[in-house]
């Protein structure tokens, strides 16, 4: 392996960790409610769809949808887990899957066995805008996948 | 740390993350009950060992326990979350080892979600190859629940 060459792959290997870094932030940031600081994850034309929302595009609109977010989701008993990256990166732009479930009880009701679990999955594409890693999509399944209701 | 030091260490990263893509996928595969598209991620001499279900070699035999598999899988809803690897890479062979949970759920209110009914700790105990440019399982060890509770005298 030349210089050249091994400078190449750790930039990819720095690629791989700023974006797995850039999505569980974004993450702490939906939990925490910060939302000045979460749209500047975002390229200027990112489209972005969460849950049932439907897709929005550019930075004004995901704006409004991650405070409806951030507001949906603010019970403090829920926990919010992002694993499991699948991710793949080409030159400045980059795609990944992972797992976001949610943990979920009703507090108004905590004597009743309630405790609810629903799996979802993130998909992802970023870019590198200015030599910083963004998303350019964003796309929250949840539930994902779909099980059958027993009879 | 001269080029081909620095030149090894590196390849040891990419490694570690091509392996770390390579089960993650597995277990996206797994929750989603795609038991077809798990079976390329094997080497073809691969043993696998899930439960009790014994050892099997290779990748025929790893086929025919996926297909006896689903049907008792696909009787248990639950998601399947992969936390906590610990790898180490030589050369072109690797070993790791990590936490599955199992959170099994009654699906008796919406589709997607449930009510929380239980959880399991599972652990992978895994030898991965590299075949070509990719790595692949080389044998594949599930124990659940884990740790199993001691013998009582």
């Amino acid at each position: 392996m030349t210089q050249s060459e091994l400078e190449t792959r750790i930039n990819a290997l720095e690629d791989i960790k700023s974006i797995k870094s850039l999505t569980k932030e974004f993450v702490f940031l939906l939990r925490e409610s910060k939302l000045e600081e979460m749209i500047n994850y975002f390229s200027d034309n990112a489209v972005v769809e969460m849950r049932s929302s439907g897709a929005v595009k550019g930075k004004e609109k995901i704006a409004r949808l991650l405070k409806k977010e951030a507001a949906d989701l603010n019970n403090p008993t829920n926990i919010y887990m992002l694993i499991q990256p699948v991710l793949t990166v080409n030159g400045d732009t980059a795609k990944a899957h992972w797992i976001m479930d949610y943990f979920t009880q009703d507090l108004k009701n905590l004597s009743q066995p309630s405790p609810t679990y629903i799996p979802g999955r993130y998909d992802c594409e970023y870019v590198k805008d200015n030599g910083k890693w963004k998303f350019s999509s964003l796309k929250w399944t949840s539930p994902w996948p779909i099980r059958p209701v027993k009879q | 740390m001269n080029l081909e030091e620095m030149s090894k260490e590196v390849q040891a990263l990419e490694a570690i993350e091509a392996i770390k893509n390579l089960h993650n996928e597995y277990i996206f595969f797994l929750r989603n009950q795609q038991f077809e598209d798990m079976i390329p991620l094997f080497a073809d001499d691969a043993v696998l060992e899930i439960r009790n279900f014994g050892p099997r070699t290779g990748i025929g035999e790893i086929s025919k326990l996926f297909r006896e598999y689903i049907p008792w899988e696909k009787n248990i809803p639950r998601g399947n979350s992969l936390v906590q690897p610990v790898i180490t890479v030589n050369g072109n062979t690797a070993k790791g080892h990590w936490l599955l949970y199992h959170f099994r759920c009654d699906y008796t209110k919406n589709a997607g979600d449930g009510f929380l009914s239980s959880w399991e700790q599972g652990y992978y105990d895994c030898e991965y190859v590299r075949v070509g440019d990719k790595w692949k399982f080389k044998h594949v060890k599930f124990t659940s629940p884990w740790p199993q509770e001691p013998e009582r005298k």
